[in-house]
């Protein structure tokens, strides 16, 4: 499983990376939405794309909202569409109605996580993203 | 309910109520574009972006829903998602029925959306979820391979429920508009049967049902297209000159447009459109065709399915029996069977069965036919309210132009421009009350169909001529009168117009004539409806009026009050009821619904010479033009239509009869005059008669003289109700309403038709 970071607090990168280690995965950091974008386009150009994206919303930039609507127009135009979109878990502080919504709604995201994450909850996501099985 | 959930979640179950409700209206057009293009070979490549973008609104529904904790709404959308999914990767082509399922998937989420904007959860869901997901379940359990090489044209397959694919709208413009169709094919047979050689009033009638069959062919009334489609094909025959006979056609044509209009009521109620007894229908034209022609029922066409020709092969009928059955085709054969004793109501029902068994395979595709339509339906409310704001839009412009900061004040381009204003706002006025008009024609034709029925009920021929056909009224009027309509040319078939031989020995044509006109006559629509039968019967009529302990003395009364008897709840001089008319009810309908719009009814009759009924009905004018006057401190409006003139009168000119009542001598003509400060008890400038203003007004005919103190100038009036608490004093004081004027005052606008009651009783 390729997964892709996108937070800009070093804390918060370390703390996902210790779930993802009890998991077969490799992973990549990116610190902003601008990163994040491209590594995305990166993965899809070398037709590695990730399996998962773990996005946060307040970073410097281009923010977690925007992120995500450029990759999904990306996605759109490289007629990726259905189940072959890539799936984005939020993983943020923010968790009032409008900005739950609008990754949901705007960007299709598939998961929203609220900080502070447990393992627990990020297992949940993989196991409804068919990203890991069962255990 | 509200208490459990956390102000955060009631807060987030609301935005995402609002979100997705917009990507809802944004994609659904999506979805039914979508679906107008699927089928076509070759089109998938076309439409992935489509797909991608509904994926992606299931895919968004179903994360927010899961975040929030819907499991009902977020599975249904994953089985919507899983489905998109085999057509997106081109496991599965993409059916019609597909995007009726995406569209139900939608609807179920719209039905979510309002559940759990109210419950905060989405527990009452899971049945319709239940329903949803294996819904789309057993779309994607259709095998994959067999259904691309089976598909065939863009056809709507209709064995699959055809409602589900139509909207509420769809479905109330089709059965409005289908109306129209009816009812002016109604009209087009009508006159066909009166020159049934015409070939461009066959092609009307053709015309007609061909668009009807279109139409119920678009929106999947399978029912009502196959029995305009066999209707169709007998029409056509009846004009080439085949073996069948247009009389007989146009007859059985009528008879089915009351089908459709059964089946279109069932329509407009959400039912589904189907035909009971259907086969009978189509055996009943069959019948009328010469056998080459017929149109063919079965696809193998191999078995007889005729319900007669079961019934003999079942050995329940003999062939001439159901012959017999066949020749009185005007009902169902089954019916007419049983009732003369050949067969038992359960062969026939038997044969019935039979019947629909050999017809389940019958093919029926859909023709898909656009129709295009210049005009708009706009709901009557609207409308309603547009009126009232322009009536509002009125006063305020009164309201500016007589505002009393401007009097006296030189305003030579004010003038200029409020005169402008005044232009425009009249116009506005005047068109939006006609935006409300419609002509009686409509309302008219029907009577054609229903002296036509009533005419072959009877044996009595008539001739129903229409006049002012054009004529507009309100549409509530229309609907006010219709029953009352009907009721009155029923009256006159059933007891106006005598039988052919009582009207040769009387020296009368043998046909009667009725006419109805409509004509627009002061401020009133006047509907009149003249036989030339025999006339009211006043003897008769006062006889049964007291046995019945209506009247007791009538020693004075004049004709047109004894005619007037006639509308007492109850009251019938039939000597037995038939199904036309005899109960009494009908002229106790009449004259209630014309009391309902303010109308009045006047009849007239000659003896042996014919009867005719006026009803005179306000058009409904929120708005009049009127004259203020004042008397002492009150002011009136007067509604100019009834003004005749107004004068300044001389001392030689009045006279006092015997019981002091004052009389005014205008041109030949002696008045009475009723003075208006008597009537509301108002202290006037002067009490001499030539010191005032008399205005000479009219009702009905009748008129007397007004005195008031000043006529104060001509203005557009909006007439404001009285409170219910002012009307239910009954007759207020010879007032119809009240307004408002530019400066505020309310002002009450006098109804001369019930000043000139009183006087006339008396009062004054």
């Amino acid at each position: 499983m390729k997964v892709l970071i996108v937070d800009d607090e070093f804390i918060a990168q370390e703390l996902l990376k210790g779930f993802l280690e009890s998991y077969d995965a490799i992973w990549n950091v990116a610190i902003n939405g601008i990163e994040a974008v491209e590594a995305f386009q990166l993965a899809l150009a070398q037709r590695d794309p990730y399996d998962l994206i773990l996005l946060d919303i307040m970073m410097p930039q281009m923010d977690g909202h925007q992120a995500l609507r450029e990759i999904r127009r990306i996605e759109a135009e490289e007629g990726i569409g259905g189940t072959d979109m890539v799936k984005i878990a939020m993983v943020t502080a923010l968790s009032d109605a409008k900005n739950v919504m609008e990754a949901f709604v705007k960007g299709s995201c598939g998961a929203y996580l609220t900080k502070p994450v447990y393992p627990e909850q990020l297992h949940r996501v993989l196991l409804d993203f068919g990203l890991v099985d069962e255990k | 309910m509200k208490d459990q959930f956390s102000p955060d979640h009631i807060e987030m179950v609301e935005e995402f109520c609002q979100e997705i409700r917009d990507l809802l209206d944004e994609l659904e057009p999506v979805i039914v574009d979508m679906g107008k293009g699927c089928g076509a070979e070759g089109q998938q490549e076309d439409i992935s972006d489509d797909i991608n973008g509904i994926f992606r609104l299931f895919h968004s529904i179903k994360g927010a829903a899961g975040f929030l904790n819907f499991p009902n709404i977020a599975t249904a959308s994953h089985s919507a998602e899983n489905l998109l999914d085999l057509i997106r990767t081109g496991a599965m082509s993409l059916q019609p029925d597909h995007i009726d399922l995406f569209c139900q998937g939608c609807d179920f989420i719209r039905e979510g959306i309002e559940h759990v904007c109210e419950h905060y959860e989405d527990e009452g869901l899971s049945t319709q979820s239940q329903v949803i997901r294996d819904r789309f379940l057993a779309a994607i359990e259709v095998d994959p391979q067999e259904a691309p090489e089976e598909q065939g044209p863009a056809v709507i397959d209709l064995d699959l429920d055809p409602a589900s694919l139509i909207s509420p709208e769809m479905s109330k413009n089709f059965v409005s508009e289908s109306q129209d169709i009816l009812q002016t094919m109604e009209t087009a047979l009508l006159n066909w049967l009166k020159d049934k050689g015409n070939q461009d009033l066959h092609g009307d009638v053709f015309r007609q049902i061909h668009s009807f069959k279109g139409n119920c062919g678009f929106l999947g009334f399978a029912d009502l297209e196959s029995l305009s489609h066999h209707l169709e094909t007998a029409i056509d025959l009846a004009r080439s000159g085949g073996a069948a006979d247009p009389a007989k056609i146009a007859d059985m044509a009528l008879n089915l447009i009351d089908i459709y209009r059964e089946t279109l009521a069932d329509i407009g109620e959400g039912g589904p459109g189907k035909i009971e007894g259907l086969s009978i229908y189509l055996d009943m034209i069959n019948d009328q065709l010469p056998p080459q022609d017929r149109v063919a029922q079965d696809v193998a066409g191999q078995e007889p399915d005729r319900l007669g020709d079961i019934l003999v092969e079942q050995g329940a009928a003999t062939k001439a029996e159901v012959d017999v059955g066949v020749a009185q085709q005007s009902r169902q054969l089954g019916a007419i069977l049983v009732e003369s004793g050949a067969v038992s109501h359960d062969q026939v029902d038997r044969a019935l069965e039979t019947q629909k068994e050999r017809k389940k395979k019958k093919a029926g595709a859909g023709k898909v036919k656009a129709t295009k339509r210049q005009d708009l339906r706009v709901d009557l409310g609207k409308l309603d309210q547009l009126i009232d704001l322009i009536g509002e839009l009125v006063i305020a412009e009164n309201m500016v132009v007589n505002s009393p900061d401007l009097e006296e004040m030189e305003l030579d381009h004010f003038q200029k421009s409020s005169q402008h204003l005044g232009k425009i706002v009249r116009d506005l006025q005047e068109m939006a009350m006609t935006l409300r008009m419609i002509p009686v024609s409509g309302l008219f034709r029907r009577m054609i169909r229903l002296v036509h029925d009533l005419s072959r009920k009877s044996g009595k021929k008539v001739e129903l001529i229409l006049s002012g056909e054009e004529t507009e009224v309100d549409k509530t009027v229309i609907e006010t009168i219709t029953d009352p309509l009907v009721h009155l040319l029923r009256n006159s078939m059933d007891h106006g117009i005598e039988p052919q031989d009582v009207r040769l020995e009387a020296g009368k044509e043998s046909a009667g004539i009725i006419r109805l006109s409509a004509v627009h006559e002061e401020g009133n629509v006047k509907i009149s409806i003249e036989d030339d039968g025999g006339g009211l019967p006043r003897d008769k009529i006062l006889a049964k009026a007291r046995e019945k302990g209506i009247l007791q003395d009538a020693a004075d009364m004049p004709d047109s009050e004894i005619y007037k008897l006639i509308f007492a709840p109850g009251f019938s001089t039939a000597a037995e009821i038939t199904d036309v008319s005899g109960r009494g009810v009908g002229m106790d309908v009449v004259r209630q619904n014309i009391n309902k719009v303010n109308g009045s009814i006047d009849i007239k009759s000659r003896a042996g010479q014919g009867t005719t009924v006026d009803l005179r009905i306000p058009l409904t004018l929120a708005i009049i033009e009127g004259m203020l006057v004042r008397c002492g401190i009150s002011r009136y409006i007067i509604p100019i239509i009834n003004i005749m003139e107004s004068f300044r009168p001389n001392p030689g000119m009045i006279t006092v009869g015997p019981d002091g009542q004052e009389v005014v001598k205008v041109r030949e003509n002696l008045l009475p005059v009723v003075r208006l400060h008597d009537l509301h008890n108002v202290a006037p400038d002067n009490h001499e008669l030539e010191k005032g203003i008399l205005i000479v007004l009219e009702a009905r005919g009748s008129n007397f003289c007004l005195l008031v103190d000043e006529l104060l100038g001509q203005q557009q009036t909006v007439i404001k109700g009285l409170s219910d608490y002012v009307s239910s004093f009954g007759n207020a004081g010879g007032v119809s309403g009240c307004t408002i004027m530019g400066n505020g005052e309310v002002c009450l606008i006098l109804d001369v038709q019930s000043v000139l009651d009183r006087l006339n009783e008396g009062g004054y």
